[in-house]
């Protein structure tokens, strides 16, 4: 332990100054210093010799803190920059690393994938269309044309709920569904005409059918379209599955014969459509040929002939009903009225045939499947608003009122169809001479019309208007022109003066 | 505290040693004994420490103190007290530590740079492989239809260097097997196999199974499966497609080309089910190639195979859509293919059936202590919380562990011999009017009855969501072609008539259309709990033996040893 008395730091500052400057350091003094030192020194002067030394102790203690603190930055610069180093290489080993290790993220390969998927998308068109050619679907789209057109295509097929089941009685062959013969007015068929072949259907024959209707409508070129159904049917020969493809087609070229007049390739072209069909269970298209045949029977003046048609097309439409009791039969009793109004003008036959149909709805609507009901109801208001007009141009006015409350009930019934329905009544009225309860028909049409935003109706007032045209002499000129403006009214093509037209009569019938 | 441990003990070694008047810590010397590192940062703390010392020398006006009294107040500022055993931090052990934990690294990195390697030529290279097949193929149909002599020079052209490009990636994928020879050899034969233009899809199936088993012995995690499609050889180039979809069509050939694309999955868990004390093996399997394909399967078993694969990413796919729509307020099942109206009303119930699961699954999660923990968590930090995710999750895994048992229902039936009811190819041939009945066709149809059997008796509480999936399988008529189709014609009304107690010794009666599925559909809805034992009961009673005793005996994840050979 250091002991800092005075006589030890007088006797260590002596040999510190004997080691600095020699042991005869005195004599090298100044003489004032000496004279201090001998004992008659100055104090002064010592002090100033003891601050000095101590500055430089202290310049050298501060030069030492100095020193460590170069030191200390040194030495960590150093742990830095080599800390860095390692980073850096580090860092390096991880980029190369990944580089040279796969990431896993390279994009898959398309083409064999995407042929692939084309494939199943062609079978799935071509079931598809094989559907719509036998009516198993439904499509609200034209074929489409391009690939942007396919999804949309696609996406709106409506597939029927029964697929399973009619393609079951198609398939099963036996007993399936024994073709209708008519023994009044025997169709012969060729083998030929009777597509045969096994296979499913091909998506081909759409744009067959495509093309073909388009050379019918643009050109006119009935001859062409049957050569080029020709030589479709050379290279592919038609199957079983596009009986229904073919029949259609020779619909349609059957139809352009009869705008050229040319009646005997027309029914050539009938006859097939026919022979075509006949297999099928809907029975729509031989329905459409048997309708063809007698058109041209009328067009020559073989009443007879047409009578038998129209008989073999009921019979057709009675056969179907017993095997086939659905709505696509019960719709081409609409086509057979048709057929009696403007073929054999027997309005009573036209009213008979539709009676029929729509007893037959009503039969078939308690127990028909749920989806069904909807599509029987569209044909029961068919039928129910045919029947109206058929009743107010026999003027049988009391089925027609009981038929309208019938009418009433029917769900599908839209705002339009009742106030033309209800239009019939005013007319029956006038023609009865029942201007109140023309007037009242009149005060609820009215109000309603003005309220209805849009007047939509499936009405067609083509027979009205021949039965109006033909009966005219019959009625008071007053009476007629009020019938008249009721009509032109209540046209689907809703004129801007229907109100003042309906309006006009009220005044007349002295309503307000 | 150890820094200054450690500098304590060589102060006072290097003070034994020297008495220099120099400040011999102040130098690099003493410090040499340590690892780089620990060196600087054992000098730096003496270096503060002993300017530490001088400052306060300096305010008690100590201006030359020697050095050996600086170590002293030095060591006095040392924290830190006890032993330490230094030699770690030496040269000489740290050295070979560090090489040691270099090559460590090294391997780790080198095993998963091997394992990206050996992923990527599952995952790019063998799709890559197959597409590069197809195009040589389609390549060469074109040549042989191509009659303007520049264009087919042009494609000739073409040929050589695509089947350059082929061998090239056939090479580079078999070289990544060299060390397995095993593996190489089975890919090298099915490699040489697709690239012929025919070999019959059984053969191949053979060739794949040959892989798959090399695959599993070697311990790689990997598994490829095959989508097989055959066509007209001229339809085979890509841009026949618009032609044949809008032109009218394209004549073919005649002759016939076979396509494979080669799929590629990843190995996440195999498991060994048994019955009657034998091991069928199953594969649980997530793709892996990013080809848009898509199988529609949640399982499969090839004919011939001896083991089972599950496809968990379609069961993925299709668990999640569900209750995706679930979250969002609204459970889409769906039932009805596109197209078809729902007019028999079973969407509802396939709701109904599918949602008590979901709901089922969400409130045990509800009820769990990590979900409550979570919900706490949750609401601490203000994050949105729902527990759909894990229900679809266990939904997935429990869709996934009751497709193991039909898959595996069909290892058993594929090896042992299924007694064919009496009435059953005449049922068949009323339903099965539209597909054509080879004997394998029948067959098939047997198998996958037996497997709907076995999966409703192994579904526990997914019976209802079965149940859904089966009624959609043939409520599509697209999948006519499907021996799964007819199928299940035959099993709802064989369980419906079985619950009624009217399976006696007439056939049943097949569903023909789909009012007569949709009947049955409705009937079964309604007993759900009871659709494990009524396919127990149908199944021992159309059969004549009990529905097999299968049971899970092994569960292992990817790394597990195989003990298959």
């Amino acid at each position: 332990m250091n002991r800092n008395t005075p006589t030890t730091a007088k006797s260590r500052l002596q040999k510190i100054r004997e080691r600095l400057f020699g042991a005869d350091w005195q004599s090298k003094l100044p003489g004032q210093l000496q004279d201090q030192l001998q004992g008659n020194e100055d104090p002064h002067a010592y002090r100033d010799i003891s601050e000095a030394a101590r500055d430089r102790s202290l310049q050298r203690h501060e030069k030492k803190i100095a020193d460590l603190n170069d030191l200390q930055d040194s030495i960590r610069f150093k742990l830095l920059r080599n800390s860095a180093i390692c980073i850096a290489l580090l860092a390096l080993a991880g980029i190369a690393y990944k580089a040279i290790t796969p990431t896993g993220q390279q994009p898959a390969p398309e083409s064999l994938a995407t042929w692939i998927e084309q494939q199943k998308m062609l079978r799935q068109v071509a079931q598809i269309q094989q559907w719509l050619n036998t009516g198993e679907a439904e499509s609200d789209l034209p074929p489409p044309e391009n690939f942007e057109e396919l999804q949309a295509w696609l996406d709106q097929i409506k597939l029927s709920p029964d697929l399973q089941k009619i393609e079951e009685e198609q398939a099963s062959g036996e007993p399936g569904f024994v073709p209708f013969q008519c023994p009044v007015a025997p169709i012969p068929c060729l083998a030929e005409d009777i597509p045969s072949a096994d296979g499913e259907g091909r998506i081909e024959l759409s744009h067959l059918v495509r093309n073909a209707n388009s050379m019918l409508v643009e050109t006119g070129n009935c001859e062409g379209t049957v050569n080029l159904i020709g030589e479709y049917e050379n290279l592919f020969g038609w199957r079983q599955t596009e009986a229904i493809t073919k029949s259609l087609l020779e619909i349609s070229v059957a139809k352009c014969f009869m705008e050229a007049e040319d009646t005997d390739s027309a029914g050539l072209h009938y006859t097939r459509a026919y022979c075509a069909s006949v297999s099928n269970p809907d029975p729509h298209e031989a329905m459409n040929s048997m309708y063809g045949l007698a058109k041209i029977a009328f067009l020559a003046n073989d009443m007879q002939q047409v009578n038998n048609y129209t008989q073999c097309s009921e019979d057709l439409l009675d056969y179907h009903l017993r095997e086939e009791p659905d709505v696509n039969t019960l719709n081409n009793y609409i086509t057979l009225a048709l057929m009696h109004y403007e073929l054999t003008g027997d309005t009573r036959e036209s009213i008979r045939v539709e009676e029929k149909g729509l007893d037959a709805v009503r039969e078939l609507a308690p127990t028909a499947e749920d989806y069904e009901v909807e599509d029987l109801l569209e044909v029961m208001l068919i039928l129910q608003m045919n029947l109206m007009e058929g009743y107010l141009t026999l003027g049988e006015s009391e089925p027609l009122y009981e038929l309208f409350e019938d009418l009433k009930s029917n769900p599908m019934l839209e705002d339009g169809d009742r106030l033309v329905a209800q239009g019939l009544l005013a007319m029956q009225d006038l023609v009865d001479g029942k201007r109140d309860s023309a007037r009242d028909h009149l005060l609820r049409i009215i109000p309603r019309y003005k309220t209805l935003t849009e007047f939509t109706t499936v009405w067609s007032w083509d027979a009205f208007d021949r039965w109006q045209e033909k009966t005219r002499s019959s009625r008071s000129a007053t009476v007629d022109a009020q019938i008249e403006e009721l009509r032109i009214a209540l046209d689907s093509e809703r004129p801007p003066d229907s109100l003042q037209r309906l309006n006009k009569v009220l005044t007349e019938l002295g309503g307000s | 505290m150890i820094r200054d441990q450690l500098l304590r003990k060589q102060i006072q070694a290097a003070n034994k040693q020297t008495d220099s008047n120099k400040d011999i810590h102040e130098t690099q010397k003493p410090y040499q004994r340590w690892t780089p590192g620990i060196r600087s940062l054992l000098r730096l703390r003496y270096l503060a420490a002993k300017k530490e010392a001088l400052i306060e020398n300096k305010q008690a006006l100590k201006y030359d103190v020697d050095t050996a009294e600086i170590h002293n107040q030095v060591s006095g500022k040392l924290t830190g007290k006890g032993h330490i055993w230094p030699v770690v931090l030496t040269p000489f052990f740290m050295f070979p530590l560090m090489l040691l934990l270099a090559a460590m690294a090294a391997y780790g990195l080198w095993m998963n740079h091997n394992a990206s390697i050996e992923r990527s030529v599952f995952r790019n290279d063998i799709p890559a492989y197959s597409d590069a097949v197809y195009l040589l193929k389609a390549s060469q149909a074109a040549a042989d239809i191509q009659t303007n002599p520049d264009i087919l020079d042009q494609i000739k052209q073409n040929i050589e260097e695509q089947s350059e490009t082929v061998t090239a990636m056939r090479t580079d994928i078999l070289n990544h097997f060299d060390k397995q020879t095993g593996v190489a050899d089975s890919l090298s034969n099915l490699f040489e196999s697709i690239q012929q233009q025919e070999i019959p899809p059984q053969d191949l199936y053979k060739l794949i199974k040959q892989v798959n088993d090399e695959l599993f012995i070697n311990r790689v995690p990997y598994y490829l499966s095959p989508m097989v499609e055959t066509a007209d050889c001229a339809h085979l180039p890509l841009s026949s497609f618009l032609t044949r979809l809008f032109g009218g069509g394209t004549a073919g050939s005649g002759e016939t080309c076979v396509v494979y694309a080669l799929l590629s999955f990843h190995v996440d868990e195999f498991r060994y089910y048994n019955n009657d004390s034998e091991d069928h093996l199953a594969f649980f399997t997530r793709r892996l190639d990013g080809l848009p394909l898509n199988e529609n399967v949640l399982g499969k078993v090839h004919l011939g195979d001896d083991s089972a694969q599950i496809l968990l990413s379609n069961i993925d796919a299709t668990s999640a859509n569900s209750t995706i729509a679930l979250e969002g307020g609204q459970l889409q099942t769906k039932l009805m293919p596109q197209g078809m109206p729902d007019v028999y009303g079973l969407e509802s119930i396939a709701r109904r059936l599918q949602s008590s699961v979901v709901d089922q699954y969400a409130d045990e999660l509800n009820q769990s202590w990590q979900w409550k923990l979570e919900s706490v968590w949750q609401k601490i930090t203000g994050s949105e919380s729902s527990v759909l995710p894990q229900a679809t999750a266990k939904l997935q895994r429990r869709v996934a562990d009751a497709t193991a048992f039909h898959e595996v229902q069909h290892l058993i039936d594929q090896f042992n011999d299924l007694q064919e009811p009496e009435w059953f190819n005449e049922s068949l041939e009323k339903v099965a009017v539209n597909a054509p009945i080879s004997p394998q066709f029948s067959n098939h149809v047997l198998w996958e009855l037996s497997a709907f059997f076995t999966h409703l008796a192994y579904g526990e509480e997914l019976k209802g969501i079965l149940l859904n999936e089966f009624a959609a399988i043939t409520l599509n008529p697209l999948l006519q072609d499907q021996p799964h189709y007819y199928s299940i014609r035959l099993l709802f009304p064989i369980l419906h008539q079985m619950h009624l107690g009217t399976l006696g010794d007439t056939p049943p009666d097949p569903a023909l259309t789909l009012s007569d599925v949709a009947r049955s559909y409705k009937y079964l809805a309604q007993h759900v709990d009871n659709l494990d034992q009524i396919s127990r009961d149908a199944y021992a009673q159309l059969f004549g033996t009990p529905l097999p005793d299968i049971e899970l005996t092994d569960s292992r994840l990817r790394e597990a040893r195989p003990k298959f050979n």
